[in-house]
């Protein structure tokens, strides 16, 4: 791992081709996360990975895990910067006080494939704030920095994805009972 | 929506993220496309380079620029110290030869005639020539009346010639014919001075004058002829008297 680190810091392209094996699927997977669609992801891994080829040699990362953490960092950025070019996320002129959480109605252990379903089939906005929230663990005011927004729409934005997601879940559990 | 179900959410998501099956998206489409994009930087850094080597360019023909300058300098000014002194050992030299010049001079006995060409104008010529004719006549007639005074002084010396000749003749002539009388006056006649009368007479002619009343000293000359004697008194002059 050393050796290919030191390699891709050299800019060695076997290197960077052997990086892409290895990693392209784990990167692919975020960028579609965050895109929601084949070709954006496809746009955006293959500019994630020439940023990641450009600046690995600035970075002094020596272990496997680090290097996995930070690519999936470059991933998530370009995706977002990406996603902040389309604008869009509007301003919510909902008060935050007003909003009422809506509780998930049932506890049942939900498949995997169905939760990532349910993820990619939110609308960009809500997708993005929920992701970078729940599954990347960003506070919003963190998130509304990295995506040019406003406290108040992040959290809008978290909410709404919530109660569709709630939504989705409840519809999920209807159509299992109605088996 | 409650916490466990995020947290099963994002566990489904991460565990998702972590398979290693194929999601069916084309990797050799996304490798050409990084490849495509990743060659752009290396433009940016290829240009940074070429500028990059421009600048050294620059800079190396500065320096050499600058080095070939000094060098040229330095030659230029080694030159000029060989040529100041050239020129030093030329001052010494002329300084050498003028002083040998100044003491060779008076050895110098050559005279230099230069021949000028002097252009003369024609009525100059002329008039030069003019005088030269009149002081050629003018010798010519002084010549001839030379010429003539010579011819006159000829003809008065034969005149001379001829008188000399003439009274050489009349000697010639008198010699011979009174030839026995002057020989015989030369046998018959003497002088006789008194010595002492006459040194009396010149001492005391120069210490006194002599007075009407003084006795008068008388010279006596007499004349002795063997055939007769003949006594002549008479007063000398000025003190002397015959």
């Amino acid at each position: 791992m050393k050796k290919l680190l030191k390699d891709l810091k050299k800019k060695n392209h076997r290197a960077q081709h052997k990086l892409f094996q290895s990693y392209g699927d784990y990167l692919y997977r975020i960028c579609y996360r965050y895109m929601g669609n084949r070709d954006d992801a496809h746009e955006v891994l293959s500019q994630s990975f020439v940023n990641i080829f450009n600046k690995i040699g600035d970075t002094d990362i020596e272990e496997e895990i680090v290097l996995k953490a930070w690519m999936k960092k470059v991933a998530v950025n370009q995706s977002l910067m990406e996603l902040r070019k389309r604008k869009i996320f509007y301003a919510e002129l909902n008060v935050i006080e007003d909003i009422v959480e809506a509780p998930l109605t049932s506890d049942e252990n939900l498949l995997e494939e169905d939760l990532v379903q349910m993820i990619l089939e939110l609308p960009d906005g809500y997708r993005t704030v929920f992701s970078l929230y729940v599954i990347e663990g960003y506070k919003h005011e963190e998130i509304a920095e990295k995506l040019a927004i406003t406290v108040s729409t992040s959290k809008s934005q978290l909410r709404k994805a919530r109660l569709q997601l709630k939504q989705m879940i409840e519809k999920i559990e209807g159509y299992e009972e109605a088996r | 929506m409650k916490k466990h179900v995020e947290d099963q959410i994002k566990n489904a998501v991460d565990s998702w993220d972590q398979k290693t099956s194929d999601v069916g998206f084309d990797k050799n489409l996304v490798w050409d496309s990084i490849q495509s994009k990743s060659s752009k930087p290396s433009y940016h850094i290829h240009w940074f380079k070429i500028a990059a080597a421009v600048v050294l360019l620059l800079m190396t023909w500065g320096w050499g620029n600058t080095y070939f300058s000094s060098r040229a300098l330095k030659q230029e000014n080694i030159v000029m110290v060989g040529n100041i002194q050239t020129l030093g050992n030329e001052i010494k030299t002329l300084q050498q030869a003028k002083q040998r010049k100044i003491i060779n001079e008076p050895a110098q006995t050559d005279t230099i005639i230069q021949l000028v060409n002097k252009p003369v104008e024609s009525s100059e010529l002329l008039n030069r020539y003019e005088e030269a004719k009149n002081k050629n006549n003018a010798l010519e007639e002084t010549i001839a009346i030379l010429n003539q005074q010579l011819e006159m002084r000829d003809a008065q010396y034969k005149v001379l010639t001829d008188s000399f000749y003439v009274l050489n003749q009349d000697l010639e002539y008198y010699k011979s014919h009174n030839s026995y009388d002057l020989a015989l006056a030369d046998k018959n006649v003497k002088l006789e001075i008194n010595e002492a009368a006459l040194s009396a007479i010149s001492t005391k002619n120069t210490v006194e004058k002599n007075t009407p009343t003084e006795p008068k000293n008388k010279l006596k000359l007499v004349l002795f002829n063997k055939s007769k004697s003949s006594e002549s008194k008479a007063p000398a002059a000025k003190g002397i008297r015959l």
